[in-house]
């Protein structure tokens, strides 16, 4: 166990844990808004509801685009090193 | 002459190393996103092979890993060095073939790993392994990425049903399958950023041990480009068996569980890959399966198959390795020079075929049955 604790570099590991779950939560998050959005809008579209559709395309329009956002900023981020 | 003739046989080695890794890898790739219907299989793979070579460009730090950080390249860089590195080869290729014959998805990068240490033990002990590297960059991350993909995809895909649950199922289908085509594109650029630099450091390190490059130099050009086509097509060509294991027998996934496995699995490869570490990117994403598949009901997951996946996992570095130091034994038979690596070659050559027309004909039979029944 000493071993293990000596030869590790916990903090760039520490970093990988953090980036991965902050990463994967954060498109599941934005993309499922975004989803929600487009979903939403559709209903209500329908419905003639038209100023809460507006919003809801707003919510999905603004989700996919953070999701396009995330998607390059990782991307950048490992180009950049 | 004689050298030169070894380093030409390695560096082919090492790409027929990565053409396998790609054909073995493809099922990891593009499983989820053929099993819930959201790419056609000829698509996906094409999709997944493009995005493969170009993500073998997008960073270095595995392939310094694996050049320096595995093996003491000071404790193989003598006569016969080179034959290390081809024995540690075959180790890989030969674990990788058996594990596609019998359809299981075990790690190409432990069985390169495996490879290479047990044929550097065989050649000059256990002070050859830099015990700090392959503890602290291989083995620890190994452990840890899977576990990291499974808790990931677990909560995500719980986050996802949280948003939609009150929609209308079909749209959240359609909304998640295109979805897919990104994290699932986004998956496959991971795979090439991790998967083609542990090539590219082995033949680096083929390049140092030969003194045509020095100690702690970074790939040249020449390597990157030929690394990344190899996957490529390697990917490309595909491997449908255990495309079959990971998209279906694990779990039967819907495309939100899909998405979410697709995206843990990225996300957990290209951090991985930004602070070099060389994992393997079959347990991420078959970490990230399970995950998706166990938060919405644990008796979803198929767990003999993933106890057999697991079974496949521990036995890969102990085996690459133990093929590994044979096959270094059977080259020094031969002496120092290409001798040896030419007759392994061959015969591993033959074996290869005669998997290939075994397997092709097991194949026709079960098809054949298939229709019958």
């Amino acid at each position: 166990m000493d071993l293990i604790a000596s030869v590790v570099n916990w903090k760039e590991l520490g970093d990988t844990v953090i980036a991965a779950f902050v990463g994967a939560m954060a498109v599941a998050l934005v993309a499922s808004l975004g989803i929600w959005g487009m979903t939403r809008y559709v209903d209500l579209h329908q419905e003639g509801r038209t100023a809460s559709a507006g919003l809801a395309l707003a919510v999905g329009g603004l989700g996919l685009l953070a999701t396009i956002g995330i998607i390059v900023l990782g991307i950048y981020l490992m180009v950049s090193k | 002459m004689d050298l030169h003739l070894i380093l030409v046989i390695v560096v082919v080695s090492a790409l027929a190393f990565d053409f396998t890794n790609g054909f073995h890898d493809t099922a990891n790739v593009v499983a989820t996103s053929i099993s819930t219907g959201a790419a056609s299989p000829k698509a996906a793979i094409a999709f997944a092979s493009i995005l493969n070579f170009v993500g073998a460009f997008i960073s270095i730090e595995v392939a310094a890993t694996i050049a320096s950080d595995v093996v003491d390249q000071s404790a193989i860089s003598g006569p016969g060095s080179l034959n290390v590195v081809f024995a540690g080869l075959v180790g890989a290729i030969a674990w990788n073939l058996i594990t596609w014959y019998f359809g299981l998805p075990s790690s190409s990068s432990h069985a390169l790993i495996g490879g290479i240490v047990g044929a550097a033990i065989a050649d000059s002990g256990t002070k050859a392994i830099e015990t700090a590297g392959l503890v602290g960059k291989v083995l620890v991350p190994a452990i840890v990425a899977p576990i990291l993909a499974f808790i990931v995809a677990a909560l995500a895909i719980g986050l996802i049903y949280r948003v939609v649950a009150r929609l209308r199922p079909g749209p959240v289908n359609r909304g998640y399958r295109l979805g897919q085509i990104a994290s699932g594109g986004l998956l496959a650029l991971a795979h090439g950023t991790n998967d083609a630099q542990k090539t590219m450091g082995v033949i680096t390190l083929a390049l140092i041990a030969d003194g045509a490059l020095p100690a702690g130099s970074n790939p040249p050009t020449w390597v990157i480009v030929a690394s990344a086509t190899a996957i490529s097509l390697g990917t490309y060509s595909g491997g449908w068996r255990i495309i079959k294991t990971t998209g279906m027998r694990i779990i039967k996934m819907d495309s939100a569980q899909g998405f979410a496995s697709q995206g843990a699995g990225a996300a957990v490869i290209m951090a991985s890959s930004h602070f070099g570490f060389p994992l393997s990117t079959t347990h991420v994403i078959n970490g990230g399966v399970m995950g998706s598949g166990v938060a919405k009901r644990i008796s979803a997951v198929r767990w003999g198959v993933a106890g057999n996946i697991v079974t496949a996992w521990i036995l890969t570095l102990p085996a690459a390795a133990l093929i590994g130091a044979l096959t270094y034994g059977v080259t020094e038979v031969f002496g120092d020079g290409a001798v040896g690596p030419i007759i392994v070659s061959a015969i591993a050559i033959v074996l290869i075929v005669i998997a290939f027309i075994r397997r092709s004909r097991q194949t026709e039979v079960v098809d054949v049955q298939a229709e019958g029944a």
